[in-house]
Parts: C-alpha cells; structure tokens; sequence
C-alpha cells in the first residue's frame, strides 16, 4: 500500500506532533514530581528549625518550599498533564500528585503567612508590650483560617485517593500522608476557634473585661454544660489580666438574675432557669447565656462585662497542652487525663464537694495566671488539640457589635440562625441534676427529601426527617452519689440508680412544620414553642441506664423564603457541645426547583 | 410542749427559707405550655394544649389572650404533673396568645407562673409587586400599575379582596380596590398623577379563615416634573 506525498507529509507531522506532545508531557509530569519531591525536602529540612523554636527560620523554609510547589502546581495545572490523568494504570498517580501540588500549595502559602506574622508579633512583644500594630493580630487570626480552610481541604481530597491505585511507591507515601494530614486536620479544625477568638480579644484597644464560662460537660446545657468555675479576665492593647476566678458557688451567692427583658418565646420555654446562674445557658443560642452572664454580673457587682467565652473539658485539655502539667491537691492534671478527671474521676477522688469546687477554682486560677503570663507551649497544644476526642467547641460573644460580627463570620458565636435554609441545631440539657452526661452519646441525621410538597401554612418546600438516637451508658451502680443522683421533681417514673433525665431541643429551620414525632417508634410528647423565628420542640426524655431513645421528626420545610426566592445549599446539622463527640450526619436527594 | 415545738419548726423553717436555692435548678422544672399540633392550626378547629410539670391535683386553665368570645377551659394536673385541655381556636386567621391562669408558686414547684405561647393559624400569602409607570414624566398624564400574583405555596389565591394605597413620599395619595383573578393576579391602576417623586404601593388583604392577613410594600417609582 503506497501513500500520496500530501497523505505521508499529514501522517509524518502527526506522528511528530504525537511524539511532541508526549515529550512535552512527560517533561512537565518530571517536573511535577521533582518540584513536589523538592518542597518535601523543604519541609523536610524544616524540622531543625522547628525545634528551635526558629519561626524566622521556619517562615523562610516554608517559603522555598512553598516556591517548589508552586511549580509543581504549575505542571499539575497544565491541561496536556491533566489529560495524563485519564491514561490507564499511571493516570491515578498524576492525578494523586497534582491533588498533592495544589492543594499542598495552599497549605504551605498559608502556613508562610501564618509563621511569618507569628514571628512579627513574637519579636514585638505581644502579650508584654503594648500593640504596636493591631493589623498583625488579624493578620494572624485570617491567616490561620485560611491555613485551616486549606488543610481541610487537602484531608478531605485525599481521603478521596485510592492508595491500591497507586505505584511507584507512592502508595505508602499517600499513606503515611493521609494519616499526618489527618490529625493535622483535627488539630487545625481545634486550634482554629481557639487562635480567632484569642486574638480577637487580644486586639481590643480599649480595656474589656471577658466573662469566662467554664463549663463542666458532664452536666449539659444548651452552650455546653452547667458553669463549673470561671474566670473574668481583663484586656487592654495587647496585655491581659486575671481579675478574679471562682467556683460555681460563688457566683451563686451573687443572686438571681433578672431576666424579664428577654424575649417572650425564650421565658416561655425556659421561664425561672435563665435566673439561675447553673441553668442560664439553657437555650441553644449562645449570646442568650453571655448576655444573661454580663447581665447578672452588672446587676449584681455593678461592673460592665464586654464579652463572655464558654470552654468545656475538651478546650481545657487543650489548654493544659499548651501551659502543661498543673499540681492540684497531689494530683497532676495534664492534656492527657484533664477530660477524664474533670468529668469522672474528681468526683471519686474528692467526694466532699467544697474540696471538689476548690480543686476546680485551683486548677482554673493555675491555668489562666500561666496563660496570661504567656507560659505557653505550642507543640503541646499542638499535641493536645490532635488527640482531644471530645466534642467540646469554644463559644465566644461581645457586647461590641463588631467584634460580634468578627465572631460570627468564623463560626464561634454560638448563634442559632434566624434566616431561611436547611439548617437543624440539636442541644441537649441535663434536667436531673447530675454528672451523668460523661456518659451521655449522641448520634443524628438529618436528610432532606421528596419535592413538591407544600409547607401547610404556605411555602412551597420538601419532606426532610430528622433522627436523633440518645443514649444513656451510664453503669447501673458504682458511680459516686453526686454522679448520679437526681434533684427534678418526682413525677412517679421509675428512677434506679444511673437513670437521667435530659430534655433534648431541636430547632428547625425556619418555617418548617413537623408532620409526625415518634419516640421509639410511637408519638411522644413534645414542649414546642417558636424561638429566633425558628420552630422548635423539646424533649422531656427519661433516660434509664443502659438505654437508647430513638426519635424521628418528619418535616416539610420550605424551599423559598418569603420573597419567593429559591432556597439553596447542602443541609446543616449542627450537634451539641458535649463531652462525647456526637455522631453527625446531613444529605440530601438534591436541590428542588420552584413551581 | 407541743405549742413550743410548733413555733421552733416554723421558726425554722422561715429562718432556712433565704437558703433555699433559686428554684431553676435543674434546669426545665418550671410547668411548660404546649400545642399538640403546633404549626399546622385551621381557624375554627379544636386544639390540644397540654400544661406540664406542675404539681398533681393542682388547677389549670387556658384561655386566649387576644380573641374575643371564647371562653377559657379548666382542669386539673393528673399524677404526671400533666393537664391536657381542649379549646376552640378563634375563627379568622392570624397569630393569637393563648395564655394559663396563674399557677401557684406551690403548684409550679418553684415561682408562681403565668405562661403564654404565641400560635399562628391559617396560611399565608406570598405576594412579590411590580410598580411600573406608563411614563416616567408627571407632565405627561402616567399610569402608574401596581400588579402581582398571590400565591400559598404553589396555590393560586383566587377572588381575593386587595386594597392598594398609592403613596406619594410615604402619604397615602390614592386607593384602589381589586380583586385576584383565576390565576391569583391582579392590577390596579393610578391616573391623574400630576406630581413627580417617589412612589410606593403598599398592597393589603384582611385576615378570613384561611389566609392571614398581609401587608407588602412595593420598591419605588420615581417619577420626573
């Protein structure tokens, strides 16, 4: 077979075109793997540095590294190397290195920037000196969201990698990887919170004095858990103080809180517990609590408080990484046994409860008095941040409108949403009067389904169905009795030894109407009311020991809001603050249209 | 003997009463007021209401705060601590207070309470305006009309009575009545404009028994000399 001169020249420039284009893509993968294999290196190197405590030297090395990712993004970018990505058995590994290129560019972008103004602000005496530039704290507190946003997402990309898909022994290293970027992702997604709201009370320029709620899990409440001790800390350009700690029975002492400014739906549903300082942070909507705490602190001492943060056992441990081991009355807390001390053991170890308060006041004095003189370790922290399994989160409210907005904007506020949307929260409140809710678990979904149904007061909208499965795992003896006693009102139910009572509230979304309740399977009474717009119902669970309560809620929730405007997004559940984690789960069968 | 024992104990127990601590805790023990069917309310039907955690044996009863002519309901908390009542709702649509007599500071194991809940029945209506002008000089004679669609849900709100007010820099200047057609729509048209500003519509319907009532500005409509 002979070919026209025309037809060999076209199939001579193709097969040249083809040999071009192949080269051409096998220098950029080279690059691509050499520039990735060179930011390791980097990063690599950094670890000298790193134990020096060197944060000039770690920013630089975090640059060069960033440089030679940059590259490798670069090559990943290309189309010519994406179409790489679809060529059999070697299309994964390309595909795994470009996720690793872009998304670690981000990473180590983010983690320049952050220990570049770490060491700015460490060389201008944050925290001994007054502020010289206020920009380096945000800087600071934007840049490390930024840090946690990117490092979420390179989990979360490679949890999506296959690693049986892999050669060139590139599957142990995505691997080892998957399982540092990991933790790396907890400890971020801990630190976080923790880095916006400190800095943002670093930055005020004016004195405020903060109201900080620390909450024992173990008794829940709607922000946590029941204010175990506290302390009021004051801030001023830069410099803290501890003005004052103390256990919950000071506070008591303080008086009733006068609470008949409020809202109506709010005292309808909570009435004479937002007077009491151990109930006040019944609701779900954290600035209710702050805003009842500064009030009570006014109306009794007669003194402003500009801002209230509440921390549970879970940040406390954190905390305890960062100012290590703290002696109190011969035993040593740490980040490793300050959760399971301070929900379970304190109580057998001191059965007289002043001693226990003091233990508590102690601890807490220690802690804040080391943090306020800045004997802080940030690997430790590090370190206690990853390991903490608690489902504890800081909660952070200002009385200043902006700095609120500040609080708002990353998540830390607390507040219950009055807009429109597929949004669930669930809280949980001990009403038993009791420590039992360190055995206290939680697992939740909520699913949004079927189309075309309208809501009954006149929303176009959808069924969606929320599921809640409490359980109480409390052993049935052998608790000390201030563990699990019970101090509610006797209505005749069975009451044995590790049995609790919890009133669990759901909030959904607004203008959503519940179609059917079941508790375990047959309608249960429910306390519904309306509170920030949003329906809510509560209930009034009698938890024996050993058991699980399943309830289920059918909605129809509307899907445009009341200018007719389409609603959009992927729901949101969000669980309580307690001290087990709570199982979460949120899907939906897809956007629905309009009619 | 006995006389002097008497008054020891009370004398006791009034010099211990400042002690007692505050009566929230643990939290939810103060007596809760709550509909069965929250949400989803016709005008005119029976509701369940259920008064809880107060005291067995106690008395209870609900009446509605603000709608005239139905009378209260009473009964008695059973040994759970619950009273559950029926009571008519009122007939026309809207958001009412249903509210209990006082319970007792003994009946409610901690302050003497009064509760309310704040119920909406019937269904609402979803109005979105358009205000436009046939001219936007006041010189040349405009109309101006103000259209919409009344829907509930994917309902079409049919013959439904609609008063447009016309106003002129926030001051009532015309008003039209209409009604909403088969396809819940409906125009009304403003002749003999003469001034220019700025105008907005404000669209009204009176509450019946289904829908409840509403009240939607339209955005404004500047017209020139």
């Amino acid at each position: 077979m002979r070919f026209s001169s025309n037809k060999r020249n076209a199939i001579t420039l193709g097969v040249v075109a083809l040999v071009f284009f192949i080269l051409y893509g096998v220098i950029r993968i080279t690059l691509m793997f050499v520039s990735l294999q060179g930011a390791i290196g980097e990063v690599q190197s950094l670890r000298a540095a790193v134990q020096n405590k060197d944060l000039g030297e770690v920013s630089r090395g975090l640059g060069k590294a960033a440089d030679s990712i940059a590259m490798a993004d670069s090559s990943s970018s290309d189309p010519i190397v994406q179409l790489f990505g679809f060529v059999p058995i070697i299309g994964g590994d390309i595909r795994t290195a470009s996720i690793v290129s872009s998304d670690g560019r981000l990473v180590l972008q983010a983690a320049q920037e952050v220990t570049h103004v770490a060491n700015q602000l460490v060389k201008s005496g944050v925290g001994k000196k007054p502020i010289s530039d206020r920009t380096l704290i945000s800087s600071l507190r934007e840049g490390m969201s930024a840090l946690d946003s990117a490092v979420q997402k390179l989990n979360t990309d490679l949890a999506s990698v296959d690693e049986a898909e892999l050669h060139f022994g590139l599957d142990s290293k995505i691997k080892t990887a998957k399982e540092v970027v990991s933790s790396l992702a907890i400890a971020s997604s801990r630190i976080t919170p923790l880095v916006q709201v400190g800095t943002t009370v670093i930055e005020q320029p004016d004195r405020k004095r903060w109201f900080v709620s620390i909450q024992n899990l173990a008794e829940l409440r709607g922000t946590g858990g029941i204010t175990g001790a506290y302390a009021v800390i004051s801030s001023e350009n830069g410099k803290l103080k501890l003005e004052e700690y103390g256990s919950d029975k000071r506070l008591l002492k303080e008086g009733p809180i006068d609470y008949k400014n409020y809202p109506q739906g709010l005292r309808n549903l909570w009435g004479a517990d937002l007077s009491d300082w151990r109930d006040i942070n019944v609701s779900a909507h954290a600035p209710y609590a702050a805003q009842l705490l500064a009030d009570g602190w006014q109306q009794n001492r007669g003194k402003r408080v500009d801002g209230v943060l509440f921390i549970g056992q879970g940040i406390v441990s954190q905390l305890s990484g960062a100012v290590g081991p703290i002696d109190a009355r011969g035993v040593v807390v740490d980040k490793d046994n300050a959760v399971e001390f301070l929900s379970k053991d304190i109580y057998a170890r001191f059965t007289n409860v002043q001693t226990k308060d003091a233990v508590v006041g102690e601890l807490a004095s220690e802690m804040f008095k080391r943090l306020i003189a800045g004997e802080v370790s940030v690997s430790g922290l590090f370190a206690a941040a990853a390991n903490d399994t608690t489902g504890d989160r800081i909660l952070a409210w200002s009385r200043d409108k902006s700095t609120q907005q500040v609080f708002s904007k990353y998540r830390v506020s607390g507040e219950i949403s009055q807009s429109f949307g597929p949004s669930v929260a669930v809280t949980l409140n001990n009403a038993g009067g009791n420590k039992l809710d360190a055995y206290t678990t939680l697992k939740a979904s909520y699913s949004l389904g079927v189309c075309n149904v309208d809501t009954f007061t006149g929303y176009q909208g959808r069924r969606s169905r929320i599921t809640l499965d409490l359980s109480n795992n409390s052993p049935k003896s052998g608790l000390p009795a201030y563990v699990d006693m019970r101090l509610d009102t006797n209505f005749g139910e069975p009451r044995p030894k590790g049995s609790n009572r919890e009133l669990m509230t759901v909030y959904g979304p607004v203008g959503s109407e519940v179609e059917s309740v079941t508790i375990d399977g047959v309608p249960g009474f429910t306390i519904n009311g309306m509170d920030r717009n949003r329906p809510l119902w509560i209930f009034d669970l009698n938890m024996l020991p050993g058991t699980t309560k399943e309830i289920v809620l059918n909605l129809v929730e509307p899907i445009n809001d009341e200018n007719d405007e389409k609603l959009s997004g992927t729901p949101s559940l969000q669980g309580p603050v307690m001290l087990n984690a709570p199982a979460l789960r949120s899907s939906s069968t897809g956007e629905c249209s309009l009619q | 003997m006995k006389t002097k024992l008497t008054t020891l104990a009370v004398a006791f127990v009034l010099a211990a009463m400042p002690s007692i601590p505050a009566l929230a805790y643990p939290t939810g023990q103060a007596p809760t007021l709550s509909l069965s069917a929250s949400g989803r309310l016709t005008p005119g039907q029976s509701v369940s209401a259920t008064v809880a955690r107060v005291k067995p044996g106690c008395p209870v009863s609900i009446s509605w705060k603000n709608a005239a002519g139905i009378s209260a309901v009473s009964g008695t908390s059973d040994a759970t601590g619950k009273t559950t009542l029926s009571i008519t709702s009122p007939n026309i649509s809207g958001t009412y207070v249903l509210t209990t007599s006082a319970i007792s500071a003994a009946c409610a194991a901690g302050p003497a309470v009064t509760l309310t809940s704040s119920v909406v029945f019937g269904k609402i209506a979803t109005i979105t305006p358009k205000i436009v002008t046939s001219n936007v000089s006041a010189k040349k004679k405009p109309v101006i009309s103000v259209s919409a669609t009344v829907k509930s849900g994917t309902t079409l709100v049919k013959s439904k009575s609609i008063t447009v007010d016309l106003n002129l820099a926030g001051k009532k200047l015309k008003t039209v009545k209409v009604k909403t057609d088969a396809k819940g729509a409906f125009t009304a048209k403003f002749t003999g404009i003469t001034k220019a500003g700025k105008y907005t519509a404000v669209i009204t319907f009176t509450a019946d028994s289904i829908y409840s009532a509403a009240k939607v500005t339209t955005k404004a409509l500047t017209l020139k000399k």
